[in-house]
């Protein structure tokens, strides 16, 4: 796959999207979470990407430990996944929510309750849904994941801004030092 | 704590600003102040940009009516004014809000993954 410099529009209508927004949760996350007709030629911030792998992480010892993963989000931003002397990006392992999974702990991710874990459908229903959790986020080549990966949803605009919006929502949150 | 806070206060409206959405929205390297005789701006009002690093908000009030304010929420300044830069932040500010956080249950959800039996650890082994 060929990577491309196509970019989002920046956020120039609160109003429409916050309705759009509203309506896209209310809906159930469902329909209209994914592109219908992703494209497959390039990568984005947002997409979905199936690689059965491991995830590196340092445990508490110090040492380097790993939990398998068969589907990831790609959380670096588009712009350097088009950028070829840009040798990494970062992805987050989706983890699966099992059927066993309360409902209101589900219905909780579903209205994004919670910083650091952020709900995506699973449009096959063989589960409740998967969560991408902002604590666990790794570096990978770029051209390992173009080359071994299968992309296999993209984002829709709205669910991308609300992913944005997530995003900054956890990484950038005011701790209260300067009250 | 993500702290966000919209008041009605006498036909003012005063947002407690989240200062690395701010700093995010800086990334030109360009100084612009507010000037003091500002008629329309309460004299708390600060804004100082400074290469993107000193970036800061103090809490502020702006009167709604103000052009100032109507300036920064349907201006199309360029990119390199302040109140563009403005207009970028309340937007952002503006979305967060409606996914605000019952931190209640943000708790509730992190104790119950705590709890959930984890997947296969394993170790990797480095060569060497």
């Amino acid at each position: 796959m060929h990577c491309s410099s196509n970019r989002w529009p920046p956020v120039y209508d609160f109003k429409d999207l916050q309705s759009e927004i509203q309506s896209l949760i209310a809906r159930g996350l469902e329909d209209g979470f994914y592109k219908a007709n992703p494209n497959f030629q390039n990568y984005f911030q947002g997409d979905i990407v199936e690689i059965d792998m491991d995830f590196p992480f340092i445990d508490e010892n110090g040492d380097i430990a790993s939990i398998q993963s068969k589907k990831w989000l790609i959380l670096g931003n588009t712009c350097d996944l088009t950028r070829d002397e840009l040798v990494y990006t970062n992805i987050i392992p989706l983890d699966e929510l099992d059927n066993d999974v309360p409902s209101k702990i589900i219905s909780d991710l579903k209205r994004f309750q919670n910083y650091k874990k952020v709900f995506f459908p699973d449009l096959t229903k063989e589960y409740q849904g998967y969560i991408a959790d902002f604590t666990q986020v790794c570096s990978i080549e770029k051209k390992f994941l173009f080359n071994k990966g299968k992309k296999v949803s993209e984002l829709e605009y709205y669910s991308w801004v609300l992913f944005h919006s997530c995003i900054v929502r956890y990484f950038a949150r005011d701790d209260g030092r300067n009250d | 704590m993500y702290r966000l806070q919209h008041k009605q206060t006498t036909g003012s409206i005063q947002v407690i600003p989240v200062f690395m959405l701010l700093a995010t929205a800086v990334t030109m390297a360009s100084t612009a102040y507010v000037k003091p005789h500002d008629i329309d701006l309460n004299p708390n009002f600060k804004i100082q940009s400074d290469i993107a690093r000193n970036f800061q908000l103090n809490p502020y009030v702006i009167k709604k009516e103000s052009s100032f304010y109507n300036s920064m929420v349907t201006g199309t300044s360029s990119s390199m004014s302040i109140e563009n830069i403005m207009k970028n932040a309340l937007e952002q500010i503006n979305i967060l809000s409606y996914i605000k956080v019952d931190d209640t249950i943000d708790r509730e959800i992190d104790a119950y993954f705590a709890t959930r039996e984890s997947k296969k650890v394993k170790k990797i082994l480095l060569k060497g």
